[in-house]
């Protein structure tokens, strides 16, 4: 008996001592890990700003092409001039052989939402001055595309009127037609329908016959910050040319031509216009850390008084409550596995002259339902977040301030029962004209208002003023700069 | 030894429940990861349950470091400790890739 109980114990001993080994191995494993960088950056070309009288032979050449002085210094609220060029925003930078290139911003009078305007000027070692115009059209949320021209021949036919800019809404009215020499289009690929290359991009080629190639880095692509890569040997033995739509992203660009290299890709593509490096101003007025580009999807809202700061409230605007449901129509309380549940999710957005701001409700520590489901509250950028279905309702000059009072002085704690995101979207959407229901629901270890049948009472809504979109998507990006 | 086996087999069988079925979240609970760099330049917030990823963290610190190509703050770190006893999560520290980020204590 004694025997036996001496063995069990041993045994005990021993299965103890191997969770203990078990233990010690993965804590020595976090206490040896070395800090990893995940991409080493090792870019070092600055951005620098520059005045118009800096840049005079530039600048001459830009006046030459429009046969007029399109410089203005600040941004007038009226504009009477077909174009103009913003003379305080002007970057540029120097690569390493001492080529520079210089970035204008263009405008228009009438100009389409989804397009802005650059003129690039490359003033290379070898003295050779290639000015061009870039436009960045900008198709709904996904398609995005670019498209060169001569600088001359855009400017000028910009001026006489040409029926690609009319049909664009862009121009005013006359009857000259100018055919602008268009150098190319890229296209993302991600939203094309082009064919892949091979070597991590896609081939197109324009009528013609010049042949470019995109890489597809889809990490990052977004609005006015994506890389497209492009290069060729002019003639058959010119340097290659790279273009860049962001800031920052020589790296990649590096690898994007080290890779091609591996692959012995040097064929005869022609790029047009050539230029050595290409840096590209998008529709943000300065680069500082201050401004808010397109803040990350995802990335908690640190400042939400910044954050919102751009809506003029004095005038109304469209608010909108998106709701991913953990099953698309059903009112289910969650999916998926119990050992990594899919809850849904609930966020709201408002938009106002095209500035718009997406963001939810999140716990910002872990939950645990039935013993702990209360944590502080974090307001998150929701920008592009899934959705199977969405309401939207106009809301007064008045509705909007204490819209956004609301939301900047939401205090209260998260809670997976009583107030979570679907609580947080409802609370902000039914005291500005939203009618919906609070059907509460059940899951495991809780219950209360949650994405699954908040989701049908959306679908079931028939408030006069709501627009109801059933076919889901992703919710827009956050657009518009603050002041 | 019969005996030690049945132990051994009865844990080996709680530590695979505890690891890949609901018990992981009766457990565990429903997670909140969050990540930061150094100087918390950068600071995201994973939430599996409501959507939000690691592959969503982790884009957005590339987008991070490419609109911030000139920062010394480009190491990512997470935030939460891997903590052994915790054995429901032992797939996940010897497996996922948030656990081979370095870690730092998130100063707020």
């Amino acid at each position: 008996m004694n025997l036996s109980k001496k063995h069990q114990l041993k045994n005990y001993l021993r299965i103890f001592v191997l969770l203990i080994g078990v233990s010690t191995l993965l804590w020595n494993c976090e206490k040896e890990e070395e800090p990893v960088l995940l991409e080493q950056s090792n870019s070092k070309i600055k951005v620098y700003s520059y005045e118009k009288q800096e840049v005079t032979q530039i600048t001459s050449i830009i006046e030459r092409a429009g046969k007029k002085d399109p410089f203005i210094k600040n941004k007038p609220s009226k504009v009477t001039e077909p174009y103009w060029i913003d003379e305080e925003n002007i970057f540029g930078v120097i690569d390493s052989v001492g080529n520079k290139t210089f970035v204008y911003r263009l405008y228009f009078n009438k100009m389409p939402e989804n397009t802005f305007y650059n003129i690039i000027v490359s003033e290379r070692v070898d003295n050779e001055i290639s000015p061009m115009v870039i436009a960045y059209e900008m198709d709904g949320e996904e398609k995005k595309s670019m498209k060169y021209y001569e600088l001359e021949s855009f400017l000028n036919s910009l001026i006489q009127i040409n029926n690609q800019a009319k049909n664009k809404g862009y121009a005013a009215s006359g009857d000259d037609i100018i055919d602008i020499t268009d150098c190319g289009e890229l296209t993302n690929p991600s939203s094309s329908n082009t064919s892949s290359s091979g070597y991590g991009g896609s081939n197109n080629n324009n009528s013609d016959g010049n042949s470019y190639t995109v890489q597809n880095y889809n990490t990052y692509v977004s609005f006015g910050s994506y890389n497209v890569y492009s290069w060729g040997s002019p003639g058959g033995g010119g340097s290659r040319v790279t273009i860049e739509v962001g800031i920052g992203s020589f790296e990649y660009i590096a690898n994007a031509l080290k890779e091609n290299a591996k692959k012995g890709d040097d064929d005869d593509r022609v790029i047009c216009p050539e230029g050595e490096l290409i840096i590209i101003v998008n529709s943000v007025d300065t680069w500082t850390t201050e401004t808010i580009l397109f803040a990350n999807p995802g990335q908690e809202i640190t400042d939400i008084d910044k954050h919102l700061d751009c809506f003029n409230i004095t005038q109304g605007a469209t608010l909108t409550i998106y709701v991913d449901q953990p099953v698309a129509n059903s009112s289910d309380t969650w999916s998926g596995s119990a050992s990594s549940p899919d809850v849904g999710h609930t966020f709201i957005s408002i938009s106002q002259n095209g500035i718009t701001r997406t963001l939810g409700f999140y716990p910002d520590g872990g939950i645990k339902p039935k013993i702990s489901n209360d944590a502080n509250g974090i307001l998150v950028d929701d920008s592009e977040h899934p959705y199977d279905v969405s309401a939207s309702r106009s809301i007064s000059a008045g509705q909007l301030t204490s819209l956004l009072t609301s939301i900047e002085s939401y205090g209260i704690d998260y809670n997976l029962e009583h107030n979570n995101c679907s609580d947080f979207g409802l609370f902000m959407v039914n005291q500005r004209g939203f009618n919906l229901s609070d059907t509460s629901g059940n899951w495991p270890g809780g219950s209360g208002t949650n994405p699954g049948n908040l989701g049908q009472d959306l679908r079931s809504d028939t408030t006069t003023g709501s627009t109801i979109s059933k076919t889901g998507g992703k919710a827009p990006k956050n657009s518009g700069t603050c002041p | 030894m019969k005996k030690m086996t049945i132990s051994i087999l009865i844990i080996v069988l709680i530590i695979l429940l505890a690891n890949y079925t609901g018990l992981k979240t009766v457990l565990g609970g429903l997670p909140v990861y969050k990540y930061a760099t150094e100087s918390n330049e950068f600071v995201d917030t994973e939430i599996l349950w409501k959507g939000l990823n690691f592959e969503n963290t982790l884009s957005n610190f590339k987008k991070f470091k490419v609109e911030n190509p000139n920062t010394n703050d480009a190491v990512l770190y997470r935030t939460f400790k891997i903590e052994p006893l915790k054995f429901w999560n032992w797939h996940d520290y010897l497996t996922h890739e948030r656990y081979k980020l370095p870690y730092k204590e998130i100063i707020k």
